[in-house]
């Protein structure tokens, strides 16, 4: 393969890039509004480019033939084999890392001579790494909702076609979404959200990991219970976990427990509101 | 680019446990992203002349008599 040259978006400036590679030397230093920057330039850097001879394809696209094609399918199924997602899937999504990572490599993609390609290898890694700790929290949160004998309806997840669909799941005949933390804030940066209720996860410090949340809009909200306390974004996180009112984009949202919020779905589905 | 550098960092990156984004910090970035799109404020002035608005020449928006030019979009503004 003859050696590519990459041309970064124009409109990325040197202290995003390197904000995007803190991303990976340790995010756990990233300030709120750094966060803000590398989401950002995750975004922006889909359109980057690489030229190989007279070959011209976007970051974007790489990504779709080189790692989603090969890798996503797969990764899925491979998912849905573990007994136990707790256990297994994170050995799982490194191993795939390591591989998508030399592919990029073999494919020419990742090379000392390349300059900027790492910017490319970090777009692929950091959309693969979202993409699999999204769909291990989906297939977690999808596993817990049939234990818990909750009535839904899921997109198919093993297709391609299937994980494009507009919504994940349908209860109580309300469209949701199970996304990632940094998924969910991706998404949060795009108008306007069009489900009625998002399950995401937060780091919960007192017992050391991740708690799924879910946030809901008002309308959905109203369906499961009444008046909660209002909080501006800055205070929204005093309040957690008890149910609290936010504005975001001049919508107003509620965030609550997981387990609260399947208690009041349970509790509505047993008086006989079907998904 | 140092190949041997960024090969480490992938490398720690994939093996590190995942970023631990509370709800403390999880509402401060979405309130960081929401002051993104109020970041720029663009000020236009006007006046109106004969029942008409006609905005004054902007240094940061394309504006003619009553209209402006934003991106794609034209946006007539009537006085009522």
């Amino acid at each position: 393969m003859a050696k590519p040259q990459v041309v970064l978006p124009s409109n990325l400036r040197g202290h995003e890039l390197q904000i995007a590679l803190k991303y990976f030397e340790d995010a756990g230093q990233l300030t709120p509004r750094e966060w803000k920057t590398a989401l950002s330039t995750f975004d922006a850097l889909r359109k980057g480019v690489v030229m190989v001879g007279q070959r011209r394809i976007t970051f974007q696209q790489v990504y779709d033939r080189y790692v989603d094609f090969p890798y996503a399918d797969s990764f899925i199924a491979q998912l849905m084999e573990l007994p136990d997602l707790n256990a297994s899937a994170e050995t799982l999504q490194r191993e795939t890392s390591f591989e998508v990572l030399t592919a990029l490599e073999q494919q020419g993609f990742y090379q000392e001579e390349s300059e900027g390609s790492e910017y490319l290898a970090a777009y692929c890694l950091y959309w693969w790494t979202s993409f699999a700790r999204g769909y291990r929290f989906e297939l977690e949160v999808l596993r817990d909702l049939a234990a818990s004998d909750i009535e839904f309806i899921a997109h198919d997840v093993r297709t391609r076609t299937g994980r494009l669909s507009p919504y994940d799941l349908v209860v109580l005949k309300q469209r949701g979404d199970i996304k990632n933390t940094t998924y969910f804030l991706h998404l949060a940066r795009a108008l306007p959200s069009s489900c009625d209720f998002y399950v995401t996860r937060l780091f919960d410090s007192r017992v050391r990991r991740y708690l799924p949340v879910v946030i809901m809009t008002e309308a959905a909200w109203r369906i499961l219970d009444g008046d909660v306390p209002t909080a501006s974004l800055e205070t929204v996180a005093d309040f957690f976990p008890r149910p609290v009112k936010f504005t975001s984009k001049d919508r107003s949202f509620i965030a609550l427990p997981y387990d609260l919020w399947k208690a009041r779905v349970k509790k509505r589905q047993e008086k006989g509101v079907q998904s | 680019m140092n190949k041997a550098r960024m090969d480490k960092m992938f490398h720690d990156f994939i093996q590190r446990d995942e970023e631990q984004i509370t709800p403390d910090l999880f509402f401060q970035i979405l309130a960081e992203i929401e002051r993104e799109h109020v970041e720029k404020t663009v000020e236009l002035r006007a006046k109106v002349i004969g029942g008409k608005l006609r905005f004054e020449p902007s240094p940061e928006v394309f504006v003619h008599e009553n209209e402006i030019l934003w991106g794609n979009q034209r946006i007539v503004v009537q006085v009522s």
